[in-house]
């Protein structure tokens, strides 16, 4: 099963790579993204705006529209969701559609993919003054090019440490929640082990490697990205940083299994620590037998956490050529940011960090909520861009990267994987 | 029996189970998630045999992901495909390998090339020519592309050279013209290929994701890998029950028809010689 | 109740000229058997009879009718095929009612009928619901013949029907086959590499070598006067002797049976000269009279032939083939003298290895060898 979703998820990113060789050739032909218009010199009885997302948007996407379609009377909103919730699979719909003159005016995507966006589509900046009352923006950084805001993040996520606090306890440890250099997180690891014989941590490197390699990096304080587009953390803190993979292995107490199969084991109640994102939360407290005592702690740092982790989740970007539909996505965007929009974006089916401080202060105020919910409707630490190495070679970035996690993973010392890591990296770079 | 042979035998048997139990494991884990309980999937999901069975899956999956229309599509697609592809690779096919005429060899060798042209080189050429027709988005759109598969004219072509040219004569003396000994001889003769090339057309166009996903956009035109794609997220994580009794579903019509057609699936691919 | 002319038959495929001006006359119920070598172009004579192939030259009339333009399946010709070629998805019933069905325009009913009467007439009735992978060769064979049969044709044309067929079968089917054809009433061509199956089948066999017919004649004429070394070499088995010869300067010629002078009536002989001896004319021991031709040499081997032996003597270069009865059979390495009348031994000479006439005609004789033995 898992393969097959890999196998499908690798075809879709070399697709979506040739798709953007389309799309790079029109928006370099002359063809303009418009900056949006001041939205009272519009009229939206002769406007429609067209919509691309993934299917976690449509409550509050449906919220939005019905907003819009009060405050601008008139105003065509074409907002179908496409079938799959992966976004791979959308932005390659959006670039063939794109390909074929039916560009969508305002689009989601996944956070790891906007460099994809700006480098080849010309997207609207968004002025933060726009956005409603409460919005956390904070997290605007995370869709942030070169200083400009193209990108407002929607349904945000960040990576955490979920741990087992009983199996904790048995190896005496009681407050996880100091568990915050990567020595006391290596030291608890072993003393699990130690008693059940069994290994205690993974961090897997199937799935999200570029995010969770980032977050381990950022966390410790040193810089994913240099400030030249380079590769950033070949450097003695970062290769100690990222080395924290290949110590666990060798001290054997890393699982090193996939995501999927890790959050398995955690929910059995068989793991210690599985590296997670905040999005799954609600997932893992749907499967986890009620008697389980977990909880989601912050990433650890090498010296203690000491950086902004990188966002997840998606956000929405406006990619229209004409300057009335850019200004009502614009107003778009404002109305699926509100607390009531973000209620339904981020409320309890979907574990993602509330947007806008005004729906997670409604959602406090609820009875009975999981300690572990809170968590994820809580996080207000400002977050950095996922990623952040120019578009054109994602694919075969995290393809790099995936090779680095799983080489560390074997055992193998940071200090021969990462230099040559970076420069397979910044030669695809150009750096 | 010598003891050797019998020890030879008991191997055979072993491997041939073995390989047979690791081919059906993951339709066996298919089936095994699909009747797990969705909450509290992993607590019981990491034994073999199944704690609980909740069939609930089953009936989630059918309309979360509206899987009775997507069928539909499915068949009407994936036929639609098949029909039009044995009009047009059974007459080619029987043209080149029952007729001589110039340019016969040229022809062969474009669709020899088209066999080595990847899918996705085609695919987005050819998705804007289908928009510019206005076809974007439409179930033709889904079926148009297929209309012949070079693949298909080769496999048939390779089993027809193997009708003996006698047979063609004996077919001419007995007063069929080029079309009737086609239905009536040549068809026939070559069916365990047709059969094969059906089911592999069946097959890859049943499960096809890249195509419908760039084409079909309207919810009434899914097809079913599509609607499987319901139950991925990528943030909060696969409803595994769900998508393995939507994948159940979805993969039972075809593993029934291959079950059905397996001997012409297995002699066709082997191919078989035409004994006169 | 057909005859067949070919006047003047040329096919060429590409350079290479299959059929060379071929004329042939066959009458009407002939059983007539086209003899050669594989290439020789026998085959694409049938196929011009048949109407499979085109003669790029010549005509074909059937009963006196032109057939150029007329299609195969319009002809009055049924053909057996090689290797039968039976639709091997249908029954036999269906093997021989779709082509009185589609080229005759017969209704289900009647060709079935006609089917069954033939598949009575064969005594294969119980074979006409099985496909051909459930029959033995000479089930099919049998099939096959029933489906040229049923379309009541005037002509039979049969490629090489015994090929793949073994030994036993072959003899019983050759008559069978035969008798069918006389039966029908029709005329039957027949085209066969095997020249006993052609002796035996046939009321007149054609001889074909490089696209033309080189002999054509009765099998006794062809046997005992082959018109060329080729054509005798072609018939008989085991295979008459060709012993090639030395002319001398004096005229006379060194052969395997020594020194032969030559007279005025061997005047004529041209180029190389070869001899041509039957194995069942070469006798072991002394001559019975003074004017035999004998020699001697070495038995290297003995093969049983039916009844006869085969005896294999090395003359000292080449090997000579006889016949005998078993009981007289020479002892393997011995020395033996052998001995021919000279009536009975063929001139062949010249570039085509002509016939030239026998050796007693040709006034040919033999030094006598006895004193040397």
């Amino acid at each position: 099963m898992r393969r097959k979703i890999l196998a499908t998820a690798a075809l879709a990113t070399v697709t979506a790579l040739s798709l953007s060789a389309c799309g790079g050739a029109e928006s370099g032909s002359g063809v303009s993204v418009a900056t949006a218009a001041a939205i009272d010199q519009c009229k939206p009885e002769e406007t429609s705006i067209k919509l691309a997302f993934a299917p976690q948007g449509t409550p509050a996407v449906e919220y939005a529209k019905k907003v819009m379609e009060q405050k601008f009377p008139g105003l065509k909103i074409d907002a179908v969701a496409a079938q799959s919730g992966n976004y791979s699979d959308l932005t390659k719909q959006i670039v063939a559609d794109s390909a074929v003159g039916k560009r969508p005016d305002l689009i989601m995507t996944g956070l790891g993919q906007l460099r994809f966006w700006t480098d080849s589509y010309n997207p609207a900046p968004l002025d933060p003054a726009t956005l409603p009352e409460g919005y956390q923006k904070q997290f605007l950084t995370a869709g942030e090019v070169n200083g400009t805001t193209y990108l407002a993040p929607f349904q945000i996520s960040t990576p955490t440490m979920l741990v087992n606090k009983k199996i904790l306890a048995e190896a005496g440890i009681t407050d996880p929640a100091s568990i915050k250099d990567f020595a006391a997180l290596e030291d608890a690891a072993r003393k699990v082990t130690a008693k059940t014989g069994k290994p205690s941590i993974n961090i897997s490197s199937d799935d999200l490697p570029d995010w969770f390699s980032q977050a381990l990096v950022q966390s410790s304080g040193e810089k994913y990205v240099a400030e030249d587009g380079s590769f950033g953390f070949d450097t003695p803190k970062g290769r100690e940083a990222i080395g924290l993979l290949s110590r666990l292995t060798q001290d054997k107490v890393s699982l090193n299994v996939g995501m999927n199969e890790g959050q398995a084991q955690f929910a059995a109640g068989n793991l210690a620590f599985h590296m997670a994102t905040t999005s799954r939360i609600a997932q893992i407290a749907k499967q986890a037998p009620k008697d389980l005592d977990w909880a989601p702690i912050d990433l650890p740092g090498l010296n203690g956490p000491a950086g902004d982790l990188p966002a997840g989740g998606n956000g929405w970007v406006v990619i229209s050529e004409d300057s009335c539909k850019a200004a009502f996505s614009q107003a778009m965007i404002t109305e699926m940011l509100t607390k009531e929009a973000s209620l339904l974006s981020s409320g309890k089916d979907y574990s993602y960090i509330p947007v806008n401080k005004l729906a997670t202060e409604e959602l406090l105020k609820g009875d009975n909520i999981a300690p572990q919910m809170r968590y994820a409707w809580t996080y207000d630490k400002p977050l950095t861009v996922w990623g952040g190495f120019e578009g054109a070679q994602t694919a075969q970035i995290i393809n790099t990267v995936r090779t680095m996690m799983e080489q560390l993973a074997t055992g193998k010392p940071a200090d021969d994987v990462v230099p040559a890591t970076a420069k397979s990296i910044n030669s695809m770079l150009g750096k | 029996m010598t003891t050797s042979n019998k020890v030879h035998t008991a191997l055979a048997t072993a491997l041939g189970i073995m390989a047979a139990a690791l081919a059906l494991f993951p339709f066996y884990w298919m089936l095994r998630t699909a009747v797990a309980p969705a909450e509290g999937l992993t607590t019981t999901g990491l034994s073999l045999i199944p704690g609980e069975f909740d069939l609930s899956n089953f009936i989630r999956a059918w309309d979360k992901a509206n899987l009775g229309q997507a069928m539909l599509n499915g068949i009407a697609v994936t036929l639609g495909i098949l029909v039009l592809q044995l009009l047009t690779c059974i007459p080619a096919a029987y043209a080149l390998s029952k007729f001589r005429f110039r340019g016969a060899g040229f022809i062969l060798g474009l669709v020899l090339a088209c066999l080595l042209i990847p899918n996705q080189a085609t695919m987005i050429p050819t998705f804007v020519g289908l928009n510019l027709l206005g076809l974007g988005d439409t179930r033709l759109g889904l079926v148009l592309p297929f209309v012949t598969s070079a693949i298909g004219i080769f496999m048939l072509r390779q089993q027809m050279m193997a009708v003996p040219d006698a047979i063609m004569e004996a077919a001419k003396t007995d007063g069929l013209g080029p079309l009737r000994t086609l239905v009536s001889v040549v068809v026939p003769i070559a069916a365990p290929s047709i059969a094969a090339f059906s089911m592999l057309s069946i097959f890859t166009h049943w499960n096809d994701y890249l195509w419908p996903l760039l084409v079909a956009r309207s919810p009434d035109i899914m097809t079913p890998p599509l609607s499987l794609a319901t139950f991925q997220n990528a943030d909060t994580g696969f409803d595994y029950p769900a998508l393995s009794a939507a994948a159940a579903i979805v993969t039972a019509p075809v593993i029934i028809l291959f079950l059905l057609a397996q001997r012409h699936f297995v002699r066709g691919m082997a191919g078989t010689e035409v004994a006169g | 109740m057909t005859a067949i002319e070919l006047t003047n038959i040329t096919k060429r495929f590409g350079d290479v000229t299959a059929l060379d001006g071929v004329t042939l006359s066959i009458r009407d119920r002939e059983n007539l058997s086209i003899l050669g070598p594989s290439g020789s172009g026998k085959s694409s004579l049938l196929r011009i009879i048949a109407g499979l192939e085109h003669p790029d030259e010549g005509t074909v009339e059937l009963d006196g009718k032109d057939q150029s333009g007329v299609p195969a399946h319009q002809r009055d010709v049924s053909i057996v095929f090689q290797n039968f070629a039976l639709y091997p998805h249908l029954s036999s019933l269906g093997n021989i009612t779709l082509g009185l069905r589609h080229g005759l325009g017969l209704s289900k009913q009647e060709a079935e009928t006609r089917a069954r009467e033939v598949a009575s007439r064969m005594r294969v009735e119980e074979l006409l619901h099985r496909r051909p992978k459930a029959m033995s060769g000479g089930q099919r064979q049998r099939i096959a013949l029933a489906r040229a049969l049923a379309r009541h044709a005037g002509v039979v044309l049969l490629d090489e029907p015994m090929s793949g067929l073994d030994a036993q079968l072959h003899i019983s089917l050759r008559a069978e086959i035969h008798q069918l054809i006389s039966q029908e009433g029709a005329t039957g061509v027949t085209v066969t590499h095997d020249q006993q199956d052609a002796m035996s089948m046939a009321d007149r066999i054609a001889v074909m070598d490089n696209g033309r017919i080189v002999q054509l004649g009765t099998p006794d004429e062809l046997y005992d006067s082959p018109v060329s070394a080729f054509v005798a070499g072609f018939i008989g088995a085991p295979p008459m002797n060709l012993l090639s010869s030395v002319r001398t300067e004096s005229g006379a010629m060194e052969t395997a049976y020594g020194r032969v002078s030559t007279d005025v009536s061997s005047a004529a002989l041209t180029g190389d000269v070869v001899l041509g001896v039957r194995p069942e004319d070469v006798r072991l021991g002394r001559p019975e009279h003074g004017n035999a031709w004998t020699t001697e040499g070495e038995v290297i081997l003995v093969e049983p032939n039916g009844p006869l032996r085969t005896v294999h003597v090395d003359l000292g270069g080449s090997v000579l083939l006889l016949s005998c009865r078993s009981a007289e059979r020479p002892q393997l390495h011995s020395r033996v003298a052998v001995w021919s009348d000279p009536e009975k031994i063929h001139v062949f000479h010249g570039p085509g290895g002509l016939r030239a006439g026998m050796a007693s005609e040709l006034g040919l004789t033999a030094a006598a060898l006895s004193a040397a033995v």
